[in-house]
């Protein structure tokens, strides 16, 4: 069931109970928690939060912690699996599920008593009628029953008229039945995402009068990891940025600076737009500039002559390479002020238009500064975080620490780590068109990570994969400009554990998909090639794109792959 | 801190087990003697004689002068001057502007010593007090990591 | 100068980290002791001299300086053994009514009596209260919050709370939980404050 008043129908009913949250890993979801934990804690409303990072989590974690609550709450995760299936809830249990993972799972939708479906009332479903999915059981079984009820004898008289109502009944049921397959693909063919689950608990927030800077700033941390994970497309994302900035005008509107000075522990958002460079505020202008995607494909910079390029672009800036290898903040005063709006400039000549997106920029009394682009990506990297000493439990209760202002030195870990990440991927981009590993199956390209590079650590987790799908395709599509490679998907596969000889495998939508609204169609393909092969996959990540597969069935899953989608 | 001391004490009676103002009032004053005082040269290393004969001038600790200097019955034994840092020439130094001057160095308990010598009904003390209160409204309003008169937070 | 050895008393607490009781200094009390008797002996002859002179009133001068110091010292005196008693009583209501032996060690004898008499007071006192005593040194500053974020650091398994509602409390898991049930758990080692 789809709930649309957060406040009446969800938080109204939990309050002053115990809740269960589960919550899945990413920085959406972490930022949701953020929220929903802050209000919570206005409300003492005690809660367990428990981390899952896929379907066999969710089914564990429900189980181990499930006994005598009735309420659970899940964010991102849930909505497009049939939870009542999974989880066998006893009647009382209630699932709330902020999930922005689409579609929504149909037997969510239309369980009225258990699952409630927390969404944003601006978000367009297309959901299939009820009667086309769900046969109406009932008449079935009157039609048995007045079978068994009559007496043998009259039965024969009847029988033309009854062979005849059951003809027409079969057909009715067959149309329907291919009518329900129909409706069905369509509305299951293509996964992606609605809005941010940190924004659905952020509006609650507002609504209960409860929404502070800090829930703000979780907010549009949420929106941002959406941006940059290409979760959503940019119109979505500016008009959410739109809708935000009416809630920082709001908070932060003080009068004369000079008046109301600053406080030491204060905290102030403003609106910014923002150069889409990875990090380039906590990092060098040159590195940020090869180490991001946009700039990195355009420029071509796996060429010579995209380094030259790079330079040119810099001179046309009027940057001396000397100041732009420098570490960013300490840049020469004069370049750190203007740096953005020469770089806007220049931009537009070397066919970047896009630099730069509306964002938001925090400050925390007077010593820390962030963007929500860095934030966003210091967060992804403490989740996916390749150090083999933590957990995946402790990576996420990591990561939601260094959201909260106590443990900020966490964030900064997290912007070391990023850099190393977004290092290792430029690495293997760099190797995979130089070897020539992206290779064109058809209807899809594919690329393998080789086992024991030194980068390929990084992308046996999923987010640094996809990451590394969508920067290897652009490069491909950009460097190459083959027509016909523009609209081909990616898959990459890349090692998981050597010794269980596993792998990951992600597939990446062709880039003009991907420019809107990231709809991946790969979540079915994958699970058909799999079911047509008997290769041993594991679908467990939320994200049906994402796929654990054994490594010896590569070859004949690709097959499978390479005729389906053919 | 108890509020009713055991011996009998002239001013700050809420103050007598205070560890802060004991220490505060270890703070030298000058001081010239009155009339003489017999076989106790030995204080005054200058000195020759076995007693201390009256215009000598002394440094005395606040509690020493206050007990002498205060002594009501008779006329005072010693006459307590104003230390420098309360002198008319400071005073000005402060009344212009008092964030320059670190008072940590000149005299960790400006406050407390300051409204001590109050008590000895010098000429100055009228001002002495303007200048306290002056001084206090500044660093009072000053933004709490610039103070340097913070140090003394007794007074 | 007289008083200076009463000042170094007074010193040394100032300079002990807040809280702390540094150890009782015997010596330093018995040497101020003495000055002041040695400034009593001499007044007491100095006033005798006095009534046999005659008008001589310089004399009474020098006893006044020496009784000021003399009260000095007393003060110092004083307000040391005060000070200290009121850094064992915050103890008391620290530590309970067993002292760690190291700060023991820096109790004077009389200064331990003290501590036994004024510890059992107060256990009596807090027997007398209510039906079955209240035990005043819970809860001594007014909590922020009833309720803390806590973070589980090994499996403990089902924890019953003081509702009677189960919490698994698993490796991992992050609770929001009555801050009086967490405590105990907290200093186990099991759980950890999390700060928001």
């Amino acid at each position: 069931m789809l709930i649309n008043d957060i406040r009446l129908q969800f938080y109204d009913k939990i309050i002053h109970k115990r809740v269960l949250l589960l919550v899945s890993h990413d920085v959406d979801a972490l930022c949701a928690c953020k929220i929903l934990q802050a209000l919570f804690h206005c409300d003492h409303i005690q809660y367990t939060i428990v981390a899952v990072a896929g379907k066999q989590d969710l089914e564990r974690a429900f189980l181990e912690h499930s006994e005598q609550l009735e309420f659970v709450v899940m964010i991102n995760c849930g909505g497009n699996i049939d939870l009542i299936e999974l989880l066998q809830p006893e009647e009382n249990v209630v699932f709330y599920i902020c999930d922005s993972h689409r579609p929504i799972h149909l037997n969510n939708v239309f369980n009225d008593s258990q699952v409630k479906m927390l969404v944003n009332s601006g978000d367009e479903f297309n959901l299939p009628a009820y009667e086309d999915v769900i046969r109406n059981e009932e008449s079935d079984e009157d039609d048995s029953g007045n079978e068994s009820d009559e007496p043998s004898g009259k039965r024969r008289r009847f029988d033309e008229a009854t062979l005849e109502r059951k003809m027409e009944k079969r057909r009715k049921r067959r149309e329907w039945e291919q009518n329900k397959e129909r409706i069905m693909y369509d509305y299951d063919e293509f996964s992606f995402y609605g809005t941010a689950a940190s924004l659905v608990m952020y509006d609650l927030a507002w609504k209960l009068s409860k929404d502070t800077n800090d829930l703000l700033w979780w907010a549009i941390t949420g929106l941002t990891s959406q941006l940059i994970a290409k979760r959503i497309d940019r119109e979505k994302y500016v008009s959410d940025v739109t809708e935000l900035n009416r809630h920082v005008s709001r908070h932060n509107h003080r009068g004369n600076e000079d008046e109301c000075p600053l406080s030491v522990n204060s905290m102030k958002i403003s609106f910014v737009p923002e150069l889409q460079l990875t990090l380039y505020k906590h990092w060098s202008l040159f590195e940020s500039l090869r180490h991001s995607a946009y700039t990195a494909c355009t420029l071509k910079l796996w060429t010579l002559k995209g380094q030259k390029k790079l330079n040119e672009f810099l001179a046309d800036m009027g940057l001396p390479l000397a100041q732009s290898k420098q570490k960013f903040s300490a840049m020469d005063v004069e370049f750190k002020d203007n740096v953005k709006d020469w770089l806007e400039t220049s931009a537009k000549k070397f066919g970047l238009d896009n630099i730069s997106v509306p964002s938001f920029q925090v400050q925390f009394g007077f010593k820390h500064k962030y963007c929500a682009l860095d934030v966003a990506f210091a967060v992804d990297a403490l989740l996916e975080s390749v150090n083999t000493s933590k957990s995946a439990e402790e990576r996420f209760m990591e990561a939601l620490d260094c959201l909260s202002r106590t443990y900020i030195d966490k964030l900064e870990d997290g912007l070391d780590l990023c850099k190393q990440q977004m290092m290792g991927v430029v690495n293997q981009v760099q190797s995979l068109l130089d070897m020539k590993k992206v290779v064109s199956a058809g209807p899809f390209l594919y690329a393998f990570v080789p086992d024991g590079t030194p980068g390929s650590k990084f992308f046996s987790r999923p987010n640094c994969l996809m990451t590394l799908g969508r920067f290897t395709l652009e490069a491909y599509v950009k460097l190459y400009n083959r027509r016909k490679a523009r609209n081909l998907p990616l898959v990459v596969t890349a090692p998981l554990d050597f010794e269980n000889g596993t792998s990951l495998v992600v597939g990446i939508p062709p880039l003009p998909e991907l420019e809107q609204a990231s709809r991946n169609f790969f979540g079915k393909a994958f699970e058909q090639a799999a079911e047509k092969t008997g290769s041993r996959t594991l679908h467990d990540n939320f994200e049906p794109s994402v796929v654990i597969m054994r490594t010896e069935d590569r070859s004949k899953f690709f097959d499978a792959l390479i005729s389906l989608l053919q | 801190m108890p509020k009713y001391p055991y011996t009998r004490y002239h001013d700050e009676t809420q103050n007598y087990y205070n560890i802060d103002d004991i220490i505060a009032s270890q703070e030298k004053v000058p001081c010239t003697c009155e009339v003489t005082l017999h076989r106790l040269g030995f204080l005054n290393p200058s000195n020759e004689g076995d007693d201390i004969i009256p215009g000598t001038k002394l440094d005395l600790p606040l509690w020493l002068a206050g007990g002498l200097g205060l002594h009501g019955r008779r006329r005072n034994i010693v006459s307590v001057d104003l230390p420098k840092v309360y002198k008319s020439n400071m005073r000005e130094i402060l009344s212009a502007d008092a964030n320059v001057v670190d008072m940590r160095k000149t005299s960790p308990h400006f406050y407390a010593f300051g409204t001590k010598l109050l008590n000895f009904q010098h000429e100055e003390s009228a001002d002495v007090s303007k200048m306290l209160l002056e001084v206090h409204t500044k660093d009072f309003k000053m933004e709490p990591t610039a103070i340097v008169l913070g140090a003394d937070c007794s007074a | 100068m007289y008083g200076d050895k009463a000042l170094e008393l007074i010193l040394e607490l100032k300079r002990a980290a807040e809280g702390s009781l540094p150890p009782y200094n015997e010596d330093g009390i018995r040497q101020v002791l003495e000055e002041t008797s040695v400034l009593y002996d001499q007044n007491q002859a100095d006033v005798l001299r006095e009534s046999s002179m005659t008008g001589a009133e310089s004399l009474l001068s020098a006893v006044q300086f020496r009784h000021t110091c003399l009260e000095r010292n007393q003060r110092c005196l004083l307000a040391y053994l005060h000070n200290r008693l009121e850094i064992i009583k915050e103890m008391r209501w620290e530590f309970g009514s067993v002292l760690p032996p190291d700060i023991k060690n820096n109790m004077s004898e009389q200064e331990s009596q003290w501590f036994n008499k004024y510890s059992k007071s107060l256990a009596s006192y807090m027997r007398s209260l209510g039906e079955e005593g209240l035990d005043l040194t819970q809860d001594r500053k007014p909590p922020k919050n009833l309720f803390i974020q806590v973070r589980c650091l090994r499996d403990f398994g089902e924890f019953e709370t003081e509702d009677g509602s189960m919490v698994v409390l698993k490796k991992n898991s992050q609770h929001f939980l009555l801050r009086s049930q967490c405590e105990p758990l907290i200093r186990q080692g099991i759980l950890e404050h999390i700060l928001s």
